[in-house]
């Protein structure tokens, strides 16, 4: 090519083009390298960490797909102050967040509901009477 | 006896063959330790580059496509890593010279120039981008298209890269033969 001529001298580009040693066991210690890289894929072959997405992350996922179409839906239907996707967005983590952090709410009712069934039943004159057996 | 296309030797690697890897090995290490020693100037950074370069490809030999040259595939690859390395290297020597200047200490250029031969010196001078460019056309014999296609730039900026670049590299050797 014409320009390849005219932008270097040939002896420059001898010059680049001459080979460059990295010494002689470079091409081993790469395969050194590959070699240690399959061991390691064959020891951890499934990724791990945000790789792998836990049942979490799947249920806030899911959840934030729904909110963002529900939320879609409601301003599509013609109300006054219309949602935006950022108000959607916002107001989901908002929602997630106070679910998480919040102190776990103990409804008085259904505590004695279930502390009724599980208690012992009332003494019974017609049930049998227990028995030690040895 | 016959060489099997690096293709060929690629699905022998995903099939499992790990030593099939030391072909492509073989094949490509000249051109990738020329290219990484002339753009990083040190034989140790050049090496790291190349290794570094061999195993990210062995471990993304799935995303390889048949329909591009493995050759020109892994040269990407490492002209990404030597673009990394050079910006880590100007901000370490960032760091270290602002650290120097605030304590008052007299600040030493950390590469060593004088230690490499007078073409790694000319093109340590040249910007980055033209000396990727002035390597990967010269060194590595590649047309502007290649060269594109490994460096995403585009082909009017390459050849003026190349230009300058060489306009450069040939205005520092006059000047460092006409001082000695």
């Amino acid at each position: 090519m014409p320009d390849r001529e005219t932008f270097l001298p040939p002896e420059l580009r001898a010059r680049l083009r001459a080979p460059v040693d990295l010494g002689p066991g470079a091409r081993a210690r790469v395969m050194q390298r590959v070699r240690a890289a399959a061991a390691l894929a064959r020891i951890a072959p499934q990724p791990r960490g945000m790789a792998r997405p836990s049942v979490l992350g799947a249920l806030l996922a899911a959840s934030f797909v729904a909110a963002l179409v529900t939320g879609g839906a409601r301003s599509g239907a013609g109300a006054s102050a219309q949602t935006t996707l950022a108000d959607t967005i916002t107001m989901h983590f908002e929602a997630a967040a106070e679910a998480v952090t919040r102190a776990p709410v103990i409804d008085r009712d259904r505590f004695v509901a279930v502390a009724d069934e599980t208690r012992n039943p009332a003494p019974n004159l017609t049930a049998a009477r227990l028995t030690r057996r040895n | 006896m016959t060489h099997p296309p690096d293709s060929t030797v690629v699905h022998r690697v995903i099939a499992g063959d790990v030593e099939a890897f030391a072909l492509l090995v073989d094949r490509h290490h000249g051109r990738l330790a020329r290219y990484a020693f002339h753009l990083l100037g040190s034989e140790a950074e050049a090496e790291e580059a190349v290794q570094d370069s061999f195993v990210r490809a062995y471990r993304s030999l799935g995303t390889y496509k048949e329909q591009e040259q493995f050759g020109a595939w892994i040269m990407r690859i490492l002209v990404n890593r030597c673009r990394t390395r050079l910006v880590r290297d100007k901000r370490r020597e960032e760091t270290a010279a602002a650290w120097l200047r605030e304590n008052d200490q007299p600040y030493e250029h950390t590469d060593s120039l004088a230690m490499r031969d007078e073409l790694s010196v000319a093109l340590a001078q040249l910007p980055p981008d033209q000396r990727e460019a002035v390597v990967l056309r010269y060194a590595d014999d590649l047309g502007y298209d290649q060269i594109s296609s490994i460096t995403g730039a585009k082909i009017s900026a390459l050849k003026m890269r190349v230009k300058r670049g060489c306009e450069r590299l040939r205005a520092i050797l006059e000047a460092s033969r006409a001082g000695s």
